[in-house]
């Protein structure tokens, strides 16, 4: 056996420390793998300040680009299934996901969110979208949406 | 405490929780048929969506691109049939949608399809006049082309001087394109002029300015080779010969260059546009089958795959993601609606008309849906009030 994994420190809003494989987190975030290669982290000192993601979405975060690192070999059908479980959160731990993934670049997750949020609008009535997103003030006058509502009926 | 922050989050709205780049992002994403209901959800949707860069982004990242057919049914009447539609599982039928056709005049019979590209259609109408056209946003410009007439044509005396440039029996080539490197639609025709010299001319569409570059003509080329009508993809139009296909004659927008590239050995081979990927489809080879080969992998040869196709005279018009063909039969051979083979020639499916089929339609085009408008130098006017 080599040299043992190097790790590095990430730090939620929360102040809560996550050590993590460099590995991970490398393939999977343009930032920290720019960070790495920049030399702008330091392996005995430094830790990376994520003022914007949570304790709690950071796990999640981590436990993505662990699973699909160490995983990646495996059929597409358990990966997609494994997603798709990862995924069942409710709707603010998915937008908290999407900034996270968002702010760390992570691709892959954030074009599985992105498809995944998609699915939640396709298909849908304009009243079922604006309950599923919790879209109160849709920002219409009065008129416009009139307008709307008498133009599309079948829309809403 | 934490309690109440939590409780005044669930409370806040996804537009209120995301930036709207993010939320653009997923709009992005939405497939197009989709976005006339969506774009009513909000006003910032709304403006997310109608913002020009909006429709060309949609279109780029094509993650649910749109296949649409546009048949021509005599001369006055066009209508589109969805053929992503016809992959489901769960249709029993397919709906033919009536258009308008984009004449401000009821057209007479001198009109005809040239070609489709990234989301435009291209048509042409004696005596000068290209007709750019979305026929998703139903919107169009027309380009003249009279100089074009001036400078190759015949005069025809009959009653009275009529000069005539059909595209289909004049030109020598032509075709319909985009050039990226310049964000621009570009129309090419090649024909020989009354001095008997052979021209080259480009039209660029967004400023509808032709410009002439004969010397791109290769010279040793033998024109009655080559059928006029050429199809665009990765950045090329692509033309094939009449009778034996060796090579694949192409004219590059962005280097503004002719070359060739090999086809296959086939006889009276129709070149066509199949998802994306150039394809060629011969009748008689084999009794009773259509062969047809699918470039798949552009300029790979061994990409090259084969379908036999159980019907004499099947006409393909799309492939899908899946590699299955959707195509249709000739009234003779079979009944109307469309045909879905897979690569070994099985029969998946065949999708009648739910209202009838319309009568005589051969004349078709498949294009995909895209929201941009006609491209144009001039600024669109400002439409704050109401939008």
């Amino acid at each position: 056996m080599g040299s043992p994994v190097k790790k590095i420190m990430l730090c939620s809003s929360e102040k809560e420390i996550f050590s993590v494989e460099e590995q991970v987190m490398v393939q999977h975030s343009v930032i920290i793998n720019n960070m790495i290669e920049d030399g702008s982290y330091n392996h005995e000192e430094s830790k990376i300040p994520l003022d914007c993601v949570d304790s709690k979405t950071l796990k999640k975060v981590i436990d993505y680009c662990t699973h699909h690192t160490h995983h990646h070999n495996d059929n597409q059908e358990d990966l997609e299934a494994w997603d798709a479980q990862f995924l069942n959160v409710d709707s603010n731990g998915l937008y908290d996901l999407l900034m996270a993934a968002n702010y760390l670049e992570i691709r892959n997750l954030l074009d599985l969110i992105y498809g995944t949020i998609k699915n939640m609008i396709k298909g849908k009535k304009i009243d079922e979208i604006r309950r599923i997103f919790n879209i109160k003030d849709h920002g219409f006058t009065p008129e416009e949406e009139e307008q709307n509502r008498k133009e599309y009926p079948h829309f809403y | 405490m934490k309690q109440s922050s939590m409780e005044k989050k669930k409370l806040k709205s996804f537009n209120d929780l995301l930036p709207p780049e993010l939320i653009r992002a997923i709009l992005l994403r939405v497939p197009i048929k989709h976005l006339a209901c969506v774009r009513c959800v909000s006003k910032l949707w709304n403006t997310l969506i109608s913002d020009p860069n909006f429709a060309k982004s949609h279109l780029d990242l094509s993650l649910s691109p749109s296949h649409t057919c546009l048949f021509l049914q005599d001369n006055s009447h066009a209508y589109s049939v969805d053929l992503d539609a016809l992959l489901q599982d769960d249709n029993d039928g397919v709906d033919a949608i009536a258009l308008s056709l984009p004449f401000m005049k009821k057209p007479s019979s001198d009109f005809h399809l040239l070609g489709s590209c990234r989301g435009f259609v291209l048509l042409h109408r004696e005596p000068q006049f290209l007709i750019l056209w979305n026929p998703f946003t139903d919107s169009s410009k027309r380009i003249s082309y009279s100089h074009m007439v001036y400078a190759a044509t015949r005069d025809i005396v009959y009653n009275r001087l009529v000069k005539v440039f059909c595209f289909l029996h004049d030109a020598l080539l032509y075709g319909f394109g985009y050039d990226a490197s310049q964000d621009d639609y570009v129309v090419v025709v090649a024909y020989k002029g009354k001095d008997d010299e052979f021209h080259f001319d480009l039209c660029y569409l967004r400023s509808n300015s032709w410009i002439s570059l004969d010397a791109a003509l290769p010279k040793s080329l033998y024109w009655d080779d080559w059928k006029p009508k050429g199809l665009f993809c990765n950045g090329a139009i692509h033309w094939s010969t009449h009778e034996y296909c060796v090579d694949i004659l192409i004219f590059d927008l962005k280097e503004r260059s002719f070359s060739t590239i090999p086809g296959q050995h086939l006889f009276k081979p129709r070149l066509v546009l199949l998802g994306g990927c150039l394809a060629f489809y011969l009748y008689g080879v084999k009794e009773n089958i259509t062969e047809i080969w699918v470039m798949k992998e552009y300029k790979v040869q061994s990409s090259w795959t084969v379908y036999e196709i159980p019907l004499g005279s099947f006409k393909p018009l799309c492939l899908s993601a899946n590699g299955d063909i959707i195509g249709r039969c000739y009234p003779w051979e079979g009944e109307g609606g469309f045909y879905i083979y897979n690569v070994r020639g099985e029969l998946l499916k065949h999708v009648q008309y739910l209202y009838g089929e319309p009568s005589n339609h051969i004349r078709s085009v498949v294009h995909v849906d895209c929201l941009m408008a006609v491209p144009s130098n001039i600024k669109k006017k400002k439409r704050k009030k109401g939008m």
